[in-house]
């Protein structure tokens, strides 16, 4: 798979593209940081979504003390108080049964969030491994590997994990078992792209000569090619979980009532439209300003490494 | 000539993924909580009834017998009985697949209409207040959920305008039933009812918008790269210095290298729309196969879940089958070297 | 740039010319929402509220039942009753045709009743016991007789739920000795007030008035009937906003409701009822086996703000609505929400002291007042020492969890109304042993005393003595507890302004039978 530098990058006033694959291993180690970090400050989509991630998981992380209600997490009802629109007390009106949504979104960044990584924290790593092996060995540890790859491709993710969910009985933890063990293979496939088109290089070839064991090959040699293609994946990704995520509460497979989710909430409020907006409106908003932040962080960081993920 | 030798590979390939798809279906199918025997004669019926009409569906045999079992049915067209609907899942399929692949169909035109366009304007605008405006609007086309835009659709819009109905795919009092070809603006048009093809457009409009936001902004950003990547190409500066019009440069020499990434991502698109389908088809209460597919799915309906989610696959399968092989006739390299790059 | 004004321009004039191509039908059409999906249009294998809406309008039975519970004549126009009540005599009126045109016959009942036995669901349940293979007999033409097995008081009272079936339609169509389930499963074979025009499966299903029925057509009748799938309340909403729907359903949360009343063309219509909303309680699986455990519960549940807030209805005290006047406990006293009567009872319990004692409360998933009121029931249940897990599912999925008493939930919301004009149905489906493993019988009860009770009333001709009987039972029930009774069901509907004709009569869902409702407006 060729690796084109993009037209905006070279435009962006880097004279000097990065060479096909990156650099050789052994002359990264002795490249400064400051370069990348220059280039990163330099570009506008990198800083805008790391700034909103920051936000994201800022608000995610101390939610009991942005929350204005706390108590109203858990178990918490008051019918009395149900649909109120915004207001100086509650920021974004309260829900059927009366619980603050302001507090309710802030708290439901950490579903999200934790969402995000058990998913990716459990498939990129196992993800990454098979396509190294795929790639290097190839044979019919290829074969076997990336056949079961494009099988779990065969159908859409939504679809997939929708049965994968239903089938595990509803909650957090299935709708991650079922997500995660789809992830894997896109990694995979990426992973195992970037190796083959690696295992002609020179400095690949050199290194086995040089009596380099498997691991040392997998894993000094040609993994950390492979780490720009990987962290702009896994940001880009993460928007995606994120978004699927919800997609899969939005239709009730998500948590149990009442850990706040914001698909969930995106889903019970709707049967209140149009009167009662805010509480469809608001838990949707967040849901795009998070994925929004980790897709501006993606692409700034594919304008910066300059790699290519299909 | 390495051109059939791909496609038969490719398609000897789909055949293998497709069978371990079976598998998978077959899998999940039978770890769906409940017991489907009970389920399908309802709550009155007797425990000897129960246990042998068990017995009959061959739920008290080993997996892999049941499993041969199923791949026999699958092969003589029968895909078992819903037990929502009570007839069986391929009649229920054939009434709803065409509803949601003329939703898709609509959408993946409103997306080459559209993306493809305003890449392309956009890439000749470059920096300019149109390139800006799209894309700004590709991104957040693709960072909203589709579910959150079809409720914002349907809430802004919907509500407001009177002549765009926010639910449904005939309004009630048109009394027509799509019984030909299941398209509904198809069989409108053969039975002459210019009144059922008009009704049935506008209960599309917003269902279809809300598809195609995300892809469409892929769309653009896709295609306004891809063409300015060829634009900077030595032999395009070439072309422009020796004199060639404007638009030969564009239309002859720019688009066919360019479409291979737009022809890529329009394939994934396409195949992708219908994982969204599911959510758009629940917010406007389309009676298409994905919404079908969900109520089975929280209805523990396990037949009509294996029915929807083989069909999703079959058709992801064909579709990415079918992408792969335009690919291979416009980009040459894919041709003579036998796989995609 | 150019392109993009050509866009504008040529979506702007497709817009309109689309809009113009629409049309508008005029007929007296009612359109209204289920919250569930239409199982099956068989009258003899109907199990829930959508089922016998179709089964009361494609069928006739012999007799009907009028707003107050009283037996008035349909296929029938008269009928005897031995003096001991083990034969009946009905006579068929004469004239009475089948949608096919065929005349209604005495063996049409005979083998209908024969079929409804032999295939052994939906409301053959009512019989066992009472009728067997041969007990009716058509005397002549027009004449058929039961001769039931042992004395059951309320035959009489569950004979409408005998849809007669057109016998040469059906063995005409018959496969394998299936008594024509296939084909009465897609088509409609009664004489009923209205036909199957069209049915798609879980999304609508439209009858079409039978010009020739019997029972003779008022002016202003409804022409057409549609009933659309619906259960979210946006639906719903959007559906009335376009002017498509005449009618809600029963089920709307309170929100829908203001919103459509709000339109000029809707008004509300609340009509009290027979139908209870309860907590079911296990009274099998613990916690909830222990009566302190149930006592508690009851003591712990606001029911004011339920009733105010979420879902409207009448107090109830007990397990029998004070619809049935003769049979209802008078000095049963109403529940009160006091959450220190509570603790005490806990402090009475086994589980005295302890904390995170998990619980499991079960409604149908996606209705959002149950949801609502399953939240309060965490909040409340939580500061009591237990631990809640709320089971939001599928009402077929409740259904069969019902079956087994390991797998049903400790508390369930259940809505239960008399599927037969006689407070017997409100007994004997619930509580007796031999109806255990329906969603109607949750309690798990097993207990012999009610199940002598329930069958002495049941074996009696002597109209005081049943009222005496049910009275005790009554006492019994609400002493133990055996669940929480929230409200008595107030039915509410949304209704176009032009639509007359509902009250409520207590057997499930002849309510809708849309022959007795009139378009008022003139177009």
């Amino acid at each position: 798979m060729s690796l084109p530098p993009t037209g905006d990058a070279l435009l962006q006033g880097d004279m000097t593209p990065l060479p096909k694959g990156g650099l050789p291993s052994t002359l990264k180690a002795h490249q400064p940081w400051r370069r990348t970090l220059y280039r990163f400050v330099r570009n506008p989509a990198a800083v805008v979504g790391s700034a909103i991630v920051l936000l994201v998981v800022f608000v995610a992380v101390f939610a009991p003390v942005i929350a204005t209600h706390p108590g109203h997490v858990g178990s918490f009802v008051n019918i009395r108080e149900r649909h109120q629109p915004p207001s100086s007390e509650h920021l974004f009106g309260t829900d059927q049964v009366g619980r603050d949504v302001f507090t309710r979104v802030v708290y439901g960044y950490r579903v999200s969030l934790l969402l995000v990584l058990v998913v990716l924290g459990t498939a990129v790593p196992v993800g990454v491994v098979l396509g190294l092996l795929a790639g290097y060995y190839g044979g019919w540890v290829e074969t076997i590997i990336m056949r079961v790859t494009d099988v779990f491709l065969a159908i859409p993710v939504l679809v997939m994990a929708l049965a994968l969910t239903a089938a595990l009985t509803p909650s957090l933890t299935s709708a991650m078992i079922a997500l995660a063990s789809l992830w894997w293979t896109w990694h995979t496939r990426l992973i195992f792209s970037i190796v083959r088109s690696l295992r002609g290089e020179e400095y690949v070839e050199s290194a086995r000569l040089l009596g380099a064991n498997t691991l040392h090959m997998l894993f000094r040699e040609l993994l950390p090619n492979c780490v720009s293609a990987i962290s702009v994946k896994v940001a880009l990704d993460a928007g995606f979980v994120i978004l699927i995520g919800a997609g899969l509460s939005f239709l009730g497979l998500g948590v149990r009532p009442p850990t706040p989710d914001l698909g969930m909430m995106v889903s019970d409020g709707s049967r209140y439209l149009p009167d009662m907006w805010w509480q469809s409106v608001f838990p949707g908003l967040a849901i795009l300003v998070a994925i929004l932040g980790f897709n501006l962080l993606g692409d700034g960081l594919r304008d910066l490494f300059d790699v290519e993920v299909s | 000539m390495a051109y059939s030798s791909m496609l038969l590979r490719r398609l000897g390939w789909s055949v293998v993924v497709l069978l371990g798809l079976t598998v998978v279906v077959f899998v999940i199918a039978r770890m769906v909580p409940g017991d489907p025997a009970r389920m399908a004669l309802g709550p009155t019926a007797s425990a000897e009834q129960v246990n042998q009409l068990r017995s009959e569906m061959g739920l008290d045999q080993p997996l892999p017998v049941q499993y041969l079992r199923f791949m026999g049915g699958l092969l003589r067209g029968d895909l078992g009985n819903s037990l929502l609907t009570r007839r069986p899942v391929v009649n229920d399929l054939r009434q709803t697949f065409p509803a949601t692949l003329e939703l898709v169909l609509l959408t993946v035109l409103l997306m080459a209409v559209t993306g493809v366009p305003f890449g392309i304007l956009a890439a000749r605008n470059k920096d300019g207040w149109f390139d800006n405006f799209a894309r700004l609007a590709s991104l957040l086309g693709v960072v909203t959920p589709a579910f959150f835009l079809a409720l914002l659709l349907q809430l802004l819009v919907g509500y407001n305008v009177a002549g765009i109905p926010v639910l449904g795919r005939l309004s009630a009092d048109l009394r027509f039933t799509a019984d030909q070809t299941g398209f509904m603006i198809l069989d409108g048009l053969l039975a002459g009812r210019m009144d059922v093809v008009g009704d049935a457009f506008r209960h599309l409009l917003l269902p279809t918008i809300a598809l195609a936001a995300a892809s469409i902004g892929q769309i653009t950003r896709i295609t306004r790269s891809s063409v300015l990547d060829v634009s900077r190409k030595d032999y395009v500066e070439a072309e422009r210095a020796f004199g060639l019009p404007d638009w030969v440069v564009t239309f002859k020499y720019l688009l066919r290298p360019s479409a291979i990434p737009t022809v890529t991502i329009l394939g994934l698109e396409f195949a992708s729309l219908l994982g969204n389908a599911f959510l758009i088809e629940m917010v406007f209460s389309l009676p298409g196969m994905a919404s079908y597919g969900v109520r089975a799915i929280l209805q523990n309906d396990f037949n009509a879940v294996m029915g929807t989610v083989l069909v999703s696959g079959v058709f992801f399968v064909a579709v990415n089958l079918v992408v792969d092989l335009v690919l291979g006739f416009i980009d040459p390299r894919i041709r003579l070297r036998g796989a995609p790059a | 740039m150019r392109p993009r004004n050509v866009y504008v321009r040529s979506l702007a004039l497709a817009l309109a010319v689309l809009t113009l191509f629409s049309a508008a039908a005029a007929q007296n059409v009612v359109t209204l929402n289920a919250v569930q999906i239409f199982g099956t249009i068989d009258p003899a294998i109907a199990s829930d509220y959508t089922d016998y809406m179709a089964a009361v309008n494609l069928y006739d039975g012999l007799v009907s039942v009028d707003e107050n519970g009283a037996t008035v004549p349909l296929l029938a126009e008269s009928w005897e009753i031995s003096d001991d009540a083990t034969v009946f005599t009905f006579n068929l009126k004469e004239g009475a045709t089948f949608q096919d045109g065929s005349e209604v016959l005495a063996s049409d009942v005979v083998y209908s009743v024969e079929r409804l036995l032999a295939i052994g669901q939906g409301p053959s349940y009512l019989f066992q016991g009472v009728l067997e293979a041969g007990s009716v007999v058509a005397l002549d033409d027009h004449t058929v007789q039961f001769t039931l097995s042992q004395v059951f008081s309320p035959f009489l009272s569950t004979v409408p739920l005998i849809f007669v079936v057109n016998e040469d339609a059906v063995r005409a169509n018959e496969v394998n000795g299936d008594w024509g389930r296939a084909y009465v499963g897609d088509n409609s074979v009664g004489s009923g007030p209205y036909s199957l025009a069209s049915w798609e499966r879980g999304s609508r299903i439209v009858f079409q008035r039978y010009e020739q029925w019997h029972g003779g057509w008022h002016e202003g009748a409804i022409d057409e009937v549609r009933v659309i799938i619906a259960n979210d309340e946006a639906t719903v909403r959007a559906l009335a906003a376009s002017g498509e729907l005449t009618m809600t359903s029963q089920f709307q949360s309170p929100e829908t409701y203001d919103a459509l009343t709000r339109m000029d063309r809707f008004r509300l219509v609340s009509v009290p009822t027979g139908t209870g909303f309860y907590y079911k309680l296990n009274t099998q699986v613990a916690p909830t086996d222990d009566v302190h455990v149930r006592r508690a519960i009851a003591y712990a549940t606001d029911y004011e703000t339920i009733r105010e807030f979420i879902f409207p209805g009448e107090p109830l005290a007990g397990p029998l609505p004070s619809v049935f006047a003769d049979q209802y406990l008078d000095e049963l006293e109403l529940p009160v929400y006091d959450l220190e009567l509570a603790a005490a009872e806990m402090a009475q319990s086994r589980y005295a002291g302890q904390t995170n004692i998990p619980i499991t409360h079960a409604y149908v998933a996606d209705t959002a007042f149950e949801e609502d009121i399953a939240l309060m029931f965490q909040a409340t249940m939580e500061t009591l020492g237990f631990t809640v897990t709320l089971q939001p599912e599928p009402w077929n999925r409740l259904t069969e969890l019902a079956t087994s008493v390991d797998t049903t939930p400790n508390v369930t919301q259940v809505f239960f109304g008399p599927t037969y004009a006689s407070p017997d149905s409100m007994f004997y489906t619930q509580y007796h042993s031999d109806a255990a493993g329906t969603w109607a019988s949750m309690e798990w009860l097993q207990d012999p005393e009610i199940d002598a009770l329930i069958d002495a009333a049941r074996s009696t001709g002597d109209v005081e003595e049943q009222n005496r009987i049910y009275k005790e039972i009554q006492r019994q029930l609400v002493d133990d507890q055996v669940g929480v009774f929230l409200l008595v069901q107030t039915v509410q509907h949304a209704m176009d302004v032009c639509l007359d004709g509902f009250s409520y009569v207590p057997v499930q869902s002849f309510d809708y039978d849309f022959s007795r409702y009139t378009w008022t407006c003139r177009e």
